[in-house]
């Protein structure tokens, strides 16, 4: 068990491939729980991933992970004796190997192994109990990735790396597959880097988030600090969109309704299937929040609560502007057009009313 | 069919030399295959090359140049007779290394093909699984590379089976020692033997479709790529 909450990550690293591209990034993250890098296409992100991993022979500096150096200036442990586990973006089984031998492909070369109680439970958490027998290319895209992850935590790494391992699944079989990592991280105490460019799964999964942008860190923090301090709303980030965390506080039986109790006040989200006094999270897309100046009555909309402005994101070549409020100290992104914008002359400061028409329960 | 005792002897040389060679150059093929496949160097193109000029070149001028090399006076010669193995031409062995030279380029493409094919992703799988690099050849590589490998067998064999012009030149028409098929066959034929000629041509007619049926059907099989991660 590493549960010291003193270990850290702590990265500097420097990579010139001369003419295209150089990642200079230092970065000191705890580790314990997900830790997202986060960034545009180029902004370095895999390439960080791949040079801490020791896959990018030309990238110095140093690395630490706990109280074990991976890389110094004079030093560089092989990337088969770092204890790390990798997942990679595409597939990335063996093919001359059935998935259990896959799986003991880890377990053989692991130090740390995980116990066969472990394994059961691992096996179970992700739903391949059934695969066992079977040959990577009888399997679906969905699931080569969860064995792929299965086979990397039965290693017990130190840092468990995941590069963008829904990015070659389709939207339907994204779903499919990302609760089972939210499940990971809650249950396994193994420390991850995982690299993304989806809010939505920043935001599902992420305790902190790191983004780079041309191959330097740019913020780092809470998703929704970094959603503040970066204007990213480029269409390859996904749906933009807010963190939440809360409880269950309720069940409207009669409604088929949750109540979820957050610190600026309840959301009611239809259809959860939790236990009252779960924690869970909110993902509030930005498209699903409006605003209006004075308190809505005699509106359909359940979850309204007031706040100030407290940034306006516009773009002359865009309809849309996007509204960040501050709603008793937690910040929500609202996206709205600019003709509202300038209807309701909305500037910075001002008081308003926030309606959130939905929100997504995550873990 | 009719085999005269001579044609009998002829055949099991073949396949000795056939077998032998093949044996030999997997094991020189796959390093230098598996170099060429994932090396930038700035000397991959001219070794390339070198190590092709056998596909090109007439199998005479091969021979000669190689009769030289190891003739008492070659390089090659001078070695072998210091180190107490004598000279090789006109000699089994010595139609080995010919045949080694000569079916060179046949061993390493479909190996290096199949280098090419297989990336460096596999490997670096390998290696975040905690694999060394003897560990990852052996037990990702190698069994990914299999197809490449097996076509690679069949081709030398199979070149080596028919090879004809080289071994005139460095092994002549020793009976048991260097008189292969195709030197029986040319005999035969010189000698008006047709009917024998008719027995031993039309086993290699024979033996060289079962090779292509063999290489095309194991290509057809294999409808997904080998060696792709999945």
């Amino acid at each position: 068990m590493r549960m010291n909450h003193e270990s850290l990550l702590d990265v500097a690293l420097k990579l010139d491939r001369a003419g295209h591209f150089a990642l200079d990034v230092s970065i000191q993250t705890p580790l314990a729980g997900v830790t997202v890098l986060m960034g545009a296409s180029g902004s370095g992100k895999t390439t960080l991933l791949r040079s801490i991993a020791g896959l990018e022979k030309a990238a110095c500096g140093h690395i630490q992970v706990g109280d074990v150096c991976w890389q110094s200036s004079t030093y560089s442990l092989p990337v088969h004796k770092r204890s790390l586990a990798y997942v990679f973006q595409e597939p990335s089984l063996f093919p001359h190997l059935t998935v259990k031998q896959n799986l003991e492909f880890a377990l053989i070369r692991s130090v740390a192994k995980s116990s066969l109680d472990e394994q059961v439970h691992l096996i179970g958490l992700l739903g391949i109990e059934g695969l066992l027998e079977r040959r990577p290319e009888q399997l679906s895209g969905g699931e080569r990735q969860r064995v792929a992850i299965a086979r990397a935590i039965f290693r017990k790494p130190a840092l468990l790396m995941m590069d963008e391992p829904l990015a070659a699944l389709d939207t339907q079989r994204k779903q499919e597959v990302l609760p089972y990592i939210e499940a990971l991280a809650r249950e396994t105490d193994i420390p991850i880097l995982y690299v993304t460019h989806s809010i939505e799964e920043a935001a599902r999964i992420s305790d902190r988030v790191v983004y780079l942008q041309d191959g330097r860190v740019q913020t780092q923090g809470h998703i929704n600090e970094v959603l503040e301090r970066v204007n990213i709303t480029a269409p390859e980030f996904g749906r933009l969109g807010s963190a939440v965390s809360g409880s269950v506080s309720e069940q409207l039986e009669q409604w088929k309704l949750c109540r979820v109790t957050t610190t600026f006040g309840d959301v009611l989200i239809p259809n959860c299937n939790r236990l009252v006094g779960e924690p869970t999270k909110l993902f509030i897309q930005a498209n699903q929040v409006s605003l209006s100046l004075s308190q809505p009555v005699d509106s359909t909309l359940l979850n309204n609560y007031v706040g100030h402005i407290t940034k306006i994101t516009s773009a002359s070549e865009s309809a849309l502007a996007t509204i960040q409020v501050n709603l008793k100290g937690v910040l929500i992104l609202a996206q709205i057009t600019q003709m509202s914008l300038h209807a309701l002359q909305l500037e910075t400061g001002l008081q308003v009313w926030v309606s959130i028409k939905s929100a997504a329960l995550m873990s | 069919m009719h085999l005269t005792e001579e044609d009998l002897q002829a055949i099991w040389l073949t396949l000795k030399l056939a077998s032998t060679v093949t044996l030999l150059l997997l094991v020189i093929a796959t390093p230098l295959a598996w170099w060429l496949g994932r090396t930038s160097s700035k000397f991959k193109a001219p070794i390339a090359a070198l190590f092709s000029l056998p596909l090109i070149l007439p199998p005479t001028v091969l021979g000669f140049y190689l009769l030289l090399a190891m003739g008492p006076n070659g390089w090659v010669g001078q070695l072998t007779q210091s180190l107490g193995i004598g000279l090789l031409p006109f000699t089994f062995w010595g139609l080995v290394v010919a045949s080694i030279v000569y079916s060179l380029p046949f061993a390493v493409y479909p190996i290096q093909n199949a280098v090419e094919q297989l990336g460096d992703r596999p490997m670096e799988v390998a290696a975040t699984l905690g694999a060394g690099p003897l560990d990852r050849f052996f037990n990702v590589a190698l069994p990914l590379l299999k197809p490449g490998i097996f076509s690679a067998a069949v081709l030398t064999f199979a070149h080596t089976v028919g090879e004809f012009g080289i071994v005139l030149m460095i092994g002549g028409n020793i009976p048991n020692e260097t008189r292969v098929i195709a030197v029986q066959m040319y005999d035969h034929v010189e000698a008006l033997e047709y009917v024998e000629a008719h027995g031993l041509a039309a086993l290699m007619l024979a033996f060289s479709f079962i090779v292509l049926l063999l290489l095309y059907g194991l290509r057809h099989k294999r409808n997904v790529p080998h060696g792709a991660m999945q």
